[in-house]
Formats: C-alpha cells, structure tokens, sequence
C-alpha cells in the first residue's frame, strides 16, 4: 500500500509518495471525533489515541461520549443490533478462517478487547471444553493453542477475568454417552488460565466449594465471590445460596461470615454484578420448579462480617422474567438483560391466570370476564395464557403439580380442549413446545428430586387429554363448565399440596435440575407427543393457581357476579394478537441499579420499555447466550433456541450480535 | 426547492473566482441557503455575489463537480455518493491533502451529507494503518 495513496474501495492515488504527509491536525476537533467514531472502537480507536496529545484527548472525549450514548440508547431504547455470523464473513485470501461452533451454556468474558469463550454445550450429547478469542479489532475468531491441564469440557462454569488470567470454575457436562444413562456431572474444578502464557493450571485447595453449575461469580479487588449454584452436597443436589470467596492470589476458598438471617433463597442462573468493590448484586435466578425469582440482593462486604440485604424492585411489569437463562450485564448505572420478549402487559396476564384452575374439576373458574379487564383485550392470545410463564409471564416456572393435575384436570378439560382445539389451531407451536420444556425441566425440579419415568407415564395413560393435540389447554373459557369458580380454585390448590407432598417421596437419582430434561425429553416427547402437551397445559394451570391464588380470590369474588355472561366474551378474545408473532426475537430489559449504593433506600427499578423492547435487527429467540459489555456496545453470543431443547439435535447458535447505538451525523 | 426556478446564484471564492451554480447546489450549502431564504423572506432579489473566504475554487469546483453528478440521487446518497465521491478523487489523481481540504471546505459549507462521506473515506484509511506510527507518518506530516 503506498504510503500516501488512498487505498479505499478500490480507489488508486497515483500521487506518488513524494509529496508530503497530511496533517490531519488541520481538522477541526469535532469533525476529527467524528471521524474516529467510523472507527471500530477497539484497537484502532486504541492506535489512534496514541498518536498525538490532541487525538489522544479526543479519544477520551468520544469514548466518554459514546458511553453516555449508550446509556440514553438504552434508557430510550433507541438501539441496533447488528449480526456478525460466519456467513457475514468472507473467508479472504484462500485460508480458510477457523470459526467457533454454536454452543449455549458456554462462558464469555471480555479482557483486553477480545472476548473469551470457553466451554457450553452443543447438542445433546456434546460439551465442550475449548476456549476460543474473538479479537473484537479484527472481528474475527482465533483459537489460541493452550497448554497445561485443560479443564474438562463443561457447560454453565462461570470465569471471569482477573488481572491477565482466567479463572474458570464449576459447571456442569452433558453425561457421557457410553456406558449409557450416566448422570449428569458437575464439577468443582477451578482453572486459571493464563492469557501471557496460554497455559491452563488446575488449582486445587483443601477446602473448596462443592461442584456446582449455575453459579455466578464475580471479581472484587483480589478476591472472587461465587454465589448460589446447584450443587452436590451431601450426595443431594440443590439449589444453594451459600457465597464462597476465592483468593484469587493465594488460590485458596473460604466461607465468609455472615450477620443476620436473610438470605437470598437458594437458586441458580441468577445475575450476578459487581457494585463496587465492597458490593456486589443479585438479580432473578432460578429456584427450581415454580421459582423463577425476580428479585433482587445486595451483598455488602465492607466489613468482615457480611450482610445481605433485599433490594425492593420497582415497576416489576417492565422487568425481564426468564432471568435464570437469559444472560445480563452491567453497563455503568444500569443492568441490561436480554430475554424474550413481552407478548401483552404483565398484569395483564397475571389477571389472566385467575381463570385458570381446570384442575379443581369443579368447574371452570370464572376465566374470562378478565381478560376483559386489561385495556388490550383482543391481545390474549391462548397460547400465552399457557405458556404463562414460558415467555413472558411473571412466575412461569411453576411446575409444581403438573402430575396430580392432569389426572384430575384431564377429564374435565375434555370437551373444553376439544373447543378449543380448532382455536388452537393457530397456536405457535414452538410455544407449546416452549411450555413443555420449561414444565418438564419443572415437574423434575420438584423438590429436586427426578420425576419418575413410569410415574409419568401413568399419568399421561390416564387422561383422555384428546385435542390436546392441537394445544395444551389453559381454557379461558369453559363454556359448558359449570359455574362455581371460586371453589375450584380452592380445591386445585389443595390438591397441588396433596400431590407435592406424594412426590416428596419419590427417590429418584440425582440429576441437575435443569438439565434433566435435556436429557429425558426426547424419550418422552417421542412417545408421548400429544398428551404431554395437554398435561402440561393443565400442568400450567395448576402452577398458576398456586401463585396467584389470592388474587384469583379477589377478582373471582368480583367476578361472581357474572359468571356465565363473562364466559361467553372471552371467545372473542381469542384470536392471535398480532402481537404474538413477535416474540420471536430477543428484546431488551433495562434496569436502573443507580441507586442502590446510597444507602437511603434502595431499589432496582426497571426501566419501562418502548415497544416491548424490542429493536431493530433483534436476534432470535434464544436461551443460554451470553451477554458482555463491549465499548459502548454490548455482545451476545451463543445460545439454543428453547424449543429445541426438547430435540435431540439443539438448534444452537454461534452469530455474535452487538447493540449499539445507531450513527448519525455529528 | 421546487418554488424556485432554476436560477443560478454567484458565489464567489476567496481567491476572487466567481462560481456561478445552480440554486438547487446554492441551498445545499447552510451559510448559503440561509442568506438566500432571508433574501426570499424579505423580497430582496439582489444578484449580490456571496461570498465564501474560507473555500477557494479548486475545492468548490471539486465539490460543484461531485454534486451535480449525485443531485439525482435521493435515498442512496451516502451509498451512492460515496462511490462517486472515489470516482471522481481518482480523476483528479487527488491524495490525502486534497481531502483534507474538501473535509474543511464541507465543514465550513455545513454540507453534511458529503462531509458524511468524505469523513467516512478518511476513516476508512486511518483503520487502514495497522499501527500506531503508521498513523503518525501518514496522517501528521512530521
């Protein structure tokens, strides 16, 4: 390339190098920042700063600036995404670029404008254990060859960076597939890697946490504080909440001391952020069936004894739901967390819930006149009723007694499915899917104990469950159904405990909660594709009730009134709000954690959202990605779609995406 | 735009060469415009030469040139316009000085569609360099 030519697009300066070097210094300040902000702001933002005093100055100034884009980017939600996948790529001069394949699961951390990815799993039999950079200067993957013990390969570990080494820790792997029906596994290895040298060293100390997966873990100063996770204890597996601290120089674990009794309760998958140095937050998580948390802790470790504290979460209906495999980050004053999108207003659907008790079998509950209530009536679409939780709905994950509610449920949810088959017809079926997984991973969360095959199958002999074909049915009306709502509700409730309590009792092997059905779906959706649906809608039902039972109680006690005339509106509610086929893209929830560290009262508050958060060039829907703070832009990578899980072979993905702030002119 | 009949408006360069253009080119130029519309508002036709000191021909015959080649196109300008841009820089055998000065004559023109593309162009040779002295030498003279 010849020094003073331009060699741009083609474009030949045949100039010559005689004449003499511009000056770029010519320029005004702020068309030369204007200028950089074409630049990738990365290495060569980095190169540029470091040409003169003046650039260097103006780097500063645009970097600042482009921070605070972001963050009124995402206050407005007025962001992009941009994809960056292999096939956006072209393999350039015959060598053909390596690439990394599609994993969920995996852990990503940024260090040095690169962005590490190790490990996470791929189908359902594959985990993995490399690490791979994506130089962020160049946009392009490279696999660094690393020596030393290599960690084995495993999903949900979570590694953060650490002055210029990795620190990976837990997780879980896929069971190896011969011999046969292995367990899952967890691990409680802890690997540092360093960046100088390439080289992976097993560090292993007297006392060390447990193996565990899903735990979070940041950097604080010289220590990393992991949290939560489930865990082998005791030959048991659960959910943890306990909080262990590594030394990061020493390479030594210990437990601290804690004042006071609250805690947070146990989970996995929660958001873990760093506040400062003496702080750190907890948000959402997982506790098993019928847990999804949304709330929020704060970890204060200014003094040697530490406590935890509950931070009050404010404007909830806006706040991201499915944080336990949605990932989040931090971004200067506010958290971020990619997750699936909204389908119709919270506390929309939380009314929509009241209605739900098939399982009492004494009659519909009075479903209907409620989805009256919420401004966009025509926005019920019935799929989302069921899916409750699957999407968008506050507390989906109530998988609870799904068993006990089929057998009684399914009798009673005849004639209603049949109704409601042909409006199901127009159901999404990746949503039933969707709901099924997220019932199965629940129904074998219960109380942490593996459902057992046969029992399943019992139950899903026994109900006649026969449109459920078309989808699972969380009838919202029950036109020929007896009306007596308020005590159905009542009495699916105690039939909920009743069946808890018997399944307390089963002694099944301990597998990961989450992961279980991975593994034991495709035997079961294969045999049992219809019914399992029904079940889980009915399933669906039952959590509901559960949670919302108080409020059902209120609207229900209002609703009495007009049972029967309510229950003939909601049909025409029924029909697919256009609303639904849009939540096949990612969307964006953003949180407000300012205000936090001042100690006057704290809360988290979610930032209301515009048009759902969704924005333009969203990425599909999916699960178990990772999310990273890049400058001025954030990263996402990875991920499987939800509804594949429950096949053998996972639809996952291995296109980055980055959210940025679209340009304009100065 | 489409009030005004294609008259043409005299500007004049700070090396006393008097550019006559068409009107649609005079009102993409800010400082132009806005005398114009004053002009406009208040009835005053005067065929008063504007002038501009800090431009001089050479750059606004340049920037002339790449209009009129562009004025056509609407919604790919930046596309488009970019593409012509590097044509016609290639016909005059132009370097990295030469668009420098049209970057300042656009910024002192306030036309911001081509100082858009011609910003671009500039980044995109600065990401070109590989290192940091690279940069030095190119880009700073010394």
């Amino acid at each position: 390339m010849d020094a003073s030519s331009y060699k741009v697009d083609g474009e030949n300066d045949n100039c010559g190098a005689t004449l003499a070097a511009v000056n770029l210094n010519v320029l005004p300040d702020e068309i030369l920042e204007f200028i950089f902000t074409y630049l990738p702001p990365y290495g060569d933002l980095e190169h540029c700063s470091l040409v003169c005093k003046r650039w260097h100055a103006i780097v500063k100034n645009l970097v600042r600036r482009s921070k605070h884009n972001l963050e009124k980017g995402l206050i407005d939600f007025r962001l992009r995404w941009e994809v960056f996948s292999q096939q956006t790529v072209n393999g350039g001069a015959g060598a053909p670029l390596s690439f990394i394949a599609g994993r969920f699961a995996h852990s990503a951390v940024r260090q040095d404008n690169s962005m590490y990815v190790f490990g996470g799993g791929s189908s359902s039999d594959t985990t993995f254990n490399d690490l791979w950079r994506f130089d962020l200067t160049h946009m392009r993957w490279a696999r660094p060859v690393a020596t030393g013990t290599y960690p084995s390969p495993k999903g949900s570990a979570s590694m953060v960076a650490w002055r210029d080494q990795l620190i990976l820790f837990g997780g879980w792997r896929y069971p190896s597939l011969h011999p046969p029906y292995q367990p899952w596994c967890l691990f409680d290895e802890l690997h540092y890697y360093d960046l100088g040298k390439n080289r992976w060293l097993l560090r292993s100390s007297l006392s060390s946490p447990p193996p565990m997966a899903g735990h979070s873990a940041t950097v604080h100063g010289d220590r990393m504080v992991v949290f939560g996770g489930y865990q082998i204890k005791d030959d048991f597996n659960v959910n943890s909440n306990d909080t262990w601290v590594l030394d990061l120089p020493e390479q030594r674990w210990w437990q601290p001391l804690f004042v006071g009794n609250t805690r947070p309760s146990p989970r996995y998958g929660q958001i873990q952020v760093e506040l400062g140095k003496n702080h750190l937050l907890i948000v959402g998580g997982c506790g098993g069936a019928n847990r999804v948390y949304t709330d929020a802790w704060l970890l204060d470790m200014t003094r040697d004894v530490w406590s935890w504290k509950s931070i009050a979460v404010r404007n909830k209906r806006f706040g991201a739901v499915h944080m336990w495999c949605n990932p989040g980050c931090k971004v200067n004053n506010y958290l971020v967390v990619v997750g699936p999108s909204p389908n119709m207003p919270q506390d929309f659907q939380m009314m929509k819930q009241s209605r739900v008790p098939v399982v009492g079998g004494r009659g519909p509950p009075p479903p209907n006149p409620l989805q009256n209530v919420p401004p966009r009536g025509y926005r019920i679409p019935v799929p989302d009723r069921r899916l409750g939780g699957g999407l968008g709905g506050p507390g989906q994950n109530r998988g609870g007694n799904i068993r006990p509610g089929v057998g009684g449920a399914a009798a009673a949810l005849g004639p209603q499915e049949q109704y409601l088959a042909n409006r199901r017809a127009i159901l999404n079926q990746h949503m039933q899917q969707a709901q099924q997984f997220l019932h199965n991973s629940n129904v074998n969360n219960n109380n942490n104990n593996y459902q057992p095959r046969s029992g399943r199958l019992s139950d899903l002999h026994a109900p006649p469950a026969p449109a459920a074909a078309a989808s699972p049915p969380s009838p919202p009306v029950r036109p020929n159904a007896p009306p007596s709502p308020a005590d159905g509700d009542v009495d699916a409730a105690q039939r909920l405990q009743r069946n808890l309590a018997l399944r307390c009792r089963d002694n099944e092997p301990r597998l990961p909660k989450r992961f279980d059905e991975l593994y034991e779906d495709p035997f079961r959706m294969a045999a049992f594709n219809v019914p399992t649906r029904s079940r889980s809608a009915s399933r669906d039902h039952n959590e509901r009730i559960r949670r919302m039972e108080e409020k059902m109680n209120a609207i229900r006690n209002s609703r009495r009134s007009a049972p029967a005339a309510a229950q003939v509106e909601p049909q025409p509610l029924r029909a697919p709000s256009p609303k639904r086929l849009r939540c096949n893209v990612q969307s964006l929830f953003v949180c407000d954690i300012s205000g936090i560290l001042d100690s006057s009262e704290p809360a988290l508050e979610w930032v209301e959202y515009k048009n759902f958060g969704v924005l333009k060039g969203a990425p599909d829907r999916l699960i178990l990605s990772s999310l990273i703070a890049g400058n001025g832009e954030l990263i996402l990578f990875g991920g499987v779609h939800k509804e594949t899980l429950t096949d053998i072979t996972h639809h996952v993905s291995n296109s980055i995406h980055f959210l940025s702030v679209p340009r304009d002119i100065i | 735009m489409s009030t005004y009949s294609s008259e043409a408006i005299q500007l004049q360069t700070n090396d006393g060469v008097i550019h006559t253009v068409d009107i649609r080119f005079a009102l993409q130029i800010c400082p132009v415009r806005n005398i114009i519309m004053q002009e406009r508002q208040k009835n005053l036709y005067t065929d008063d030469v504007i002038p501009l000191p800090r431009v001089d021909a050479k750059n606004l015959r340049f920037i002339i040139k790449w209009w009129t080649s562009v004025q056509d196109l609407e919604e790919n300008l930046p596309r488009m316009g970019k593409g012509k841009l590097i044509q016609l820089l290639t016909e005059e055998n132009a370097n990295h000085q030469f668009l420098l000065q049209i970057i300042l004559a656009a910024n002192y023109l306030q036309m911001d569609n081509f100082l858009l593309i011609t910003t671009n162009l500039l980044a995109e040779a600065l990401n070109e360099c590989k290192c940091v002295e690279e940069i030095r030498k190119k880009f700073l003279g010394n």
